[in-house]
């Protein structure tokens, strides 16, 4: 892969940013898959919203996440 | 006439071009593909009707006149922008103005990626603010997806957003001169210099600084040849950039800076004035401005923006300084609040304006070259330039008058308490020219005085002067 920006990303700032994305990504994952297992287990809980909109609103808003940071 | 807007340079495939008053964007055929999937998606119409990215059209490429070669690829479309009233700089704003700009920037930033988009950098000169709404203007930042990048503005985003914020949130240094001191921000290697081992514990510090700071280090180290060798091979997928944005969305959220916490610098609790005088001089300023009914005001030495907003009444615009950080955080904190898209709040201090900077000295403008006023408030001001810069009062006269603005000033006399207190550790008889008698006669030699008028406790005049 070659990144053909203007802007020059520095070399270690872009491998820095890649790894970091990668954390990222997985941090989302577990909100995304314990965010569903919640639901699953709060069935009963007729007014939660959908899984997915429920999924979107804990990646943005969950202040318990630190996993990148 | 049309001419390429000399702060616009860096990309290759969109530059921006003023002619006569109007905001063009010139595209490369690369910049038009980039537009069109912007402008193809729904997200443009989202953003703009959101008041998030600033209005922009298409236009016929003849507005351009001859100006046709202002890109290397040449120029296949041309874009018109709305106009901003007054641009402001990121070293010009207070700590929630550049934190509510860097989560602009990565609420966009998120968005694209969703639309097949990205943005190609993150510099907060891509922010305007309308009064106290942040405002994306840069469109040409929006460019297709590459498959496998990671986010390329990150090293951009830490040094011009996040270690500015850092700094004043941790550690209560003012991220103005840093930014003022390099138009590329602060260097992780210079960043990291500044957080003590606790520092380096908090939230985001030891990742985006500390590790960040080594690895230059390293790689400098290694000499040229690294970078080569270092370019980064590691595919990285769309969602995981989007991940990677909201994360430092949440850390720039949480950041607080606690002197912005507490409200007023105590100013209007500790001056001096009478209640009749401050009524007085609150009707002066709403007769003149509903009379003058300015486009653009500039309120100098705003304090708590009280006189700002019974301008802002009868003007269009209000830019309100005050070199007090504190202050105007408070202000702008406020007008947020209210959703005020009239009064701009900004740090400045009037003895030390923004400088030109940057290449040619031409990116970034001087505070006059951004737009004089047409009316200027000087309230309670003088004796603090006069006095405690020691500025000649005909000087800062001459100033405002080269601007060919019209002048409301007040003039504390030297019996006045607070001209007593700035003047107690003077010699007897320092600061000759701050004398009533010499500052009438100084004005009038530039303005034509078209309203004098005494305030009630006798200590202070209101003057309206209109250029000469």
């Amino acid at each position: 892969m070659h990144v053909f920006a203007y802007l020059d990303p520095g070399s270690v700032s872009a491998a820095l940013a890649a790894v970091l994305a990668g954390v990222a990504g997985i941090g989302a994952a577990f909100r995304t898959f314990g965010s569903n297992l919640k639901n699953r287990l709060m069935f009963w809980k007729k007014d939660e919203p959908a899984p997915e909109a429920a999924v979107t609103t804990a990646s943005v808003d969950n202040p318990e996440d630190k996993s990148t940071e | 006439m049309t001419a390429a807007e000399p702060g616009s340079f860096r990309d290759r495939d969109s530059r921006v071009v003023v002619s006569d008053g109007a905001i063009y964007r010139a595209l490369s055929p690369e910049g038009t593909e980039d537009w069109e999937a912007l402008s193809g998606s729904p997200l443009l119409e989202q953003l703009t009707g959101a008041g998030k990215v600033i209005g922009t059209r298409e236009v016929d490429r003849s507005v351009l006149g001859k100006s046709q070669d202002l890109l290397p690829t040449g120029v296949t479309k041309v874009l018109e922008h709305d106009r901003v009233p007054f641009v402001s700089y990121p070293y010009e704003w207070t700590f929630s103005m550049l934190q509510d700009a860097a989560k602009l920037q990565l609420e966009l930033g998120a968005a694209a990626i969703d639309a097949g988009l990205t943005l190609k950098d993150a510099t907060p000169y891509n922010v305007q603010f309308l009064g106290s709404q942040p405002t994306f203007i840069d469109i040409g930042s929006f460019e297709k997806q590459s498959e496998g990048e990671p986010w390329i503005a990150y090293r951009q985003f830490c040094m011009l957003y996040l270690y500015p914020l850092l700094f004043q949130a941790h550690k209560d240094i003012p991220f103005h001169p840093w930014m003022r001191g390099s138009i590329d921000g602060i260097q992780p290697i210079d960043a990291i210099k500044v957080f003590s081992l606790r520092d380096r514990l908090r939230r985001g510090v030891f990742l985006h600084t500390s590790l960040h700071a080594r690895l230059d280090r390293r790689a400098n180290k290694s000499g040229p040849g690294s970078a080569e060798e270092n370019r980064q091979t590691r595919q990285v997928k769309p969602n995981q950039i989007k991940a990677q944005l909201e994360s430092m969305n949440r850390l720039v959220s949480k950041l607080k800076w606690k002197a912005g916490e507490t409200s007023w610098s105590g100013y209007r609790q500790s001056n001096t004035y009478s209640d009749e005088d401050d009524k007085r001089k609150q009707a002066f300023v709403a007769e003149v401005a509903a009379r003058q009914k300015p486009a653009l005001t500039w309120d100098m030495g705003c304090n708590d923006g009280a006189y700002s907003r019974i301008v802002a009444e009868s003007s269009e615009r209000v830019v309100a300084f005050d070199f007090d950080h504190a202050t105007v955080e408070a202000l702008y904190r406020s007008l947020r609040e209210e959703g005020n898209a009239k009064i701009l709040p900004l740090v400045s201090n009037l003895a030390d304006p923004s400088p030109a900077l940057g290449w040619r000295g031409l990116e970034r403008k001087t505070l006059v070259d951004r737009g004089a006023p047409d009316l200027m408030l000087a309230l309670a001001l003088i004796h603090h330039v006069s006095i405690s810069a020691n500025i000649p009062v005909a000087d800062f006269l001459q100033w405002a008058r080269d601007m060919g603005t019209a002048l409301l000033i007040e003039f504390p006399k030297r019996t006045d308490p607070m001209v007593r207190a700035l003047l107690a550790n003077k010699h007897e008889g320092a600061n000759p020219d701050y004398e009533e008698g010499n500052f009438e006669r100084e004005l009038a030699k530039r303005f034509t005085i078209e309203r004098r008028e005494e305030l009630p406790s006798g200590g202070r005049i209101l003057y309206l002067a209109s250029p000469r």
